[in-house]
């Protein structure tokens, strides 16, 4: 945070202006664009994501080119939380993380577009399944939908970020898989970025891996002592994807290592089925069918869940991928807070 | 220590001075420090703040030293109140002041306030409100429209 300490610094150069500039913006009235970095940043804290990216295009002082505002480009990180609503081809609408409103609806939808993309991309005939999406990080959602590519149907994961309206189309699967749970690491423009998938095939179980480019999944099987049963939720935290199945197992796939390891076997005290969040630098599971929040934190000192009786000051964001927000100073009465639209969404 | 009826001795730049008790004149984080720095016996020019400006932010800070013991309702209320009859060009020397001072409750204030006059708005309607000139290129603008196009679609 820029902190009092680089405010007074500012305050100081700001003394020693001349009183020359003062007396001009006295004639014309004042010139606001004018006014310093932490202020406009100030000014930020108090507007939604919507009002935020506009007030980019005001002048350059208040643009995202302004090295000195990074809290406006920070808002690309966050991710969508998507709510998904009508039958075909749904519509989907963004939560803004800080009015805690949905964005209008049109921005993935409105009649005339509704995901026209996705019909643009593999062709109207084809898209015979309403994409799904299945997680979302630094502003891109992975969607997943069938295509019919006669005489198969084959399931298309790609990468769609609804602010900049880019596409990244990622390799086929063969027919026949099923998709248990798909997440995807870092920002999908990075070249680091992995798109982590597990799959049933058969009566078998495989880990895909690619990164944005790749022409194919590279497929690892799981070996057979590994039994995943339902797969319920993953994320990406830290060079690990975590997988959380019913009642509390907890498996990490650690990318580098190309290592699959149980971390934490299922006991019934565990919400049947979770769906994980970092909170800070914790790992955390929410209990996604009750009514009332139930959190637990993973304990990896001795690898297990602890029941945390609160967020702990957080505001947590239930999408197809949860994510949590710190709520401290203007945005303390967010503290503790939930925005869910728990019934519709899906894993 | 120093006394709680000690006076703070203020200039503006039009050479306006005020009187101001110590525990009003704390609620500037900056005179506080020039304070605990022994830096305030004299009076303290502030070169960029006119008397009126400086009158409206005394004024503020004092209401917020008496309305310690009222309730937080009664403050939001008292600031809506001394807020919404600032006009716009008032708005942003007090912002500025409140900033060079370091108030950090009229900062907040005042940028709520800001933020709240632009929030719905165009990028064309928040220059015109805010008197700004824009200095993009038609390509630098077209290009940050086209970025985030459905930010800047208002046909509801």
């Amino acid at each position: 945070m820029a902190t009092s300490e680089s405010r007074t610094k500012r305050s100081e150069d700001y003394k020693e202006r001349p009183n020359l500039k003062r007396l001009q913006i006295e004639k014309q009235g004042p010139n606001w664009s004018d006014i310093p970095c932490d202020i406009v940043e100030c000014i930020i804290r108090y507007l939604g994501l919507e009002d935020r990216i506009r007030i980019r295009a005001v002048c350059k002082a208040w643009s995202v080119a302004n090295c000195h505002i990074p809290s406006i480009a920070v808002i690309d990180r966050f991710p969508w939380a998507l709510k998904k609503f009508g039958s075909l081809y749904g519509d989907y609408r963004l939560l803004d993380p800080f009015s805690r409103e949905y964005v209008r609806e049109k921005i993935l939808g409105g009649k005339e577009c509704r995901l026209s993309f996705v019909e643009n991309l593999f062709g109207r005939s084809r898209v015979c399944s309403e994409p799904n999406p299945y997680a979302s990080v630094y502003g891109w959602v992975l969607f997943g939908c069938y295509l019919a590519l006669p005489p198969q149907r084959k399931m298309m994961l790609f990468l769609y970020s609804p602010f900049t309206s880019e596409v990244i189309k990622l390799p086929e699967l063969k027919e026949g898989t099923v998709i248990r749970v798909a997440t995807f690491s870092l920002n999908a423009t990075s070249p680091k970025c992995v798109i982590f998938l597990l799959t049933l095939e058969g009566d078998k179980n495989y880990v895909k891996l690619c990164s944005p480019g790749n022409y194919s999944w590279k497929s690892l099987e799981l070996n057979s002592g590994i039994k995943p049963g339902h797969a319920d939720n993953a994320m990406y935290a830290n060079g690990v994807f975590y997988c959380y199945f019913l009642h509390g197992q907890l498996d990490g796939f650690n990318v580098e290592l190309e290592e699959w390891t149980v971390l934490c076997s299922p006991s019934n005290s565990l919400p049947l089925a979770g769906n994980l969040v970092m909170i800070d630098a914790d790992l955390c599971v929410f209990d996604r069918l009750g009514l009332k929040l139930k959190l637990f934190k993973f304990d990896f000192s001795e690898m297990r869940w602890v029941y945390e009786k609160d967020l702990n000051k957080h505001a947590l964001f239930i999408g197809c991928s949860s994510f949590s927000v710190p709520a401290v100073g203007e945005t303390s009465d967010l503290a503790n807070s939930i925005v869910s639209y728990k019934k519709d969404f899906r894993n | 220590m120093a006394s709680t009826l000690k006076k703070i001795i203020l200039k503006s730049c039009d050479g306006k001075i005020l009187e101001v008790e110590e525990a009003v004149a704390v609620q500037s984080q900056m005179i506080k420090n020039m304070i605990e720095d022994d830096c305030a016996n004299e009076e303290i020019p502030l070169p960029d703040i006119t008397g009126e400006i400086l009158s409206m932010i005394i004024e503020y800070c004092k209401m917020h030293v008496d309305g310690e013991n009222n309730s937080n309702n009664e403050l939001i209320a008292r600031d809506a109140d001394f807020i919404t009859r600032v006009d716009l060009n008032t708005l942003y020397y007090l912002i500025v002041a409140a900033n060079f001072l370091n108030v950090k409750s009229l900062l907040d204030l005042t940028c709520q306030r800001v933020a709240d006059i632009i929030k719905g708005k165009s990028p064309e309607e928040i220059r015109l409100t805010f008197n700004i000139k824009n200095d993009f290129t038609p390509e630098e603008e077209e290009e940050i429209r086209k970025k985030n196009a459905w930010a800047f679609d208002y046909k509801d």
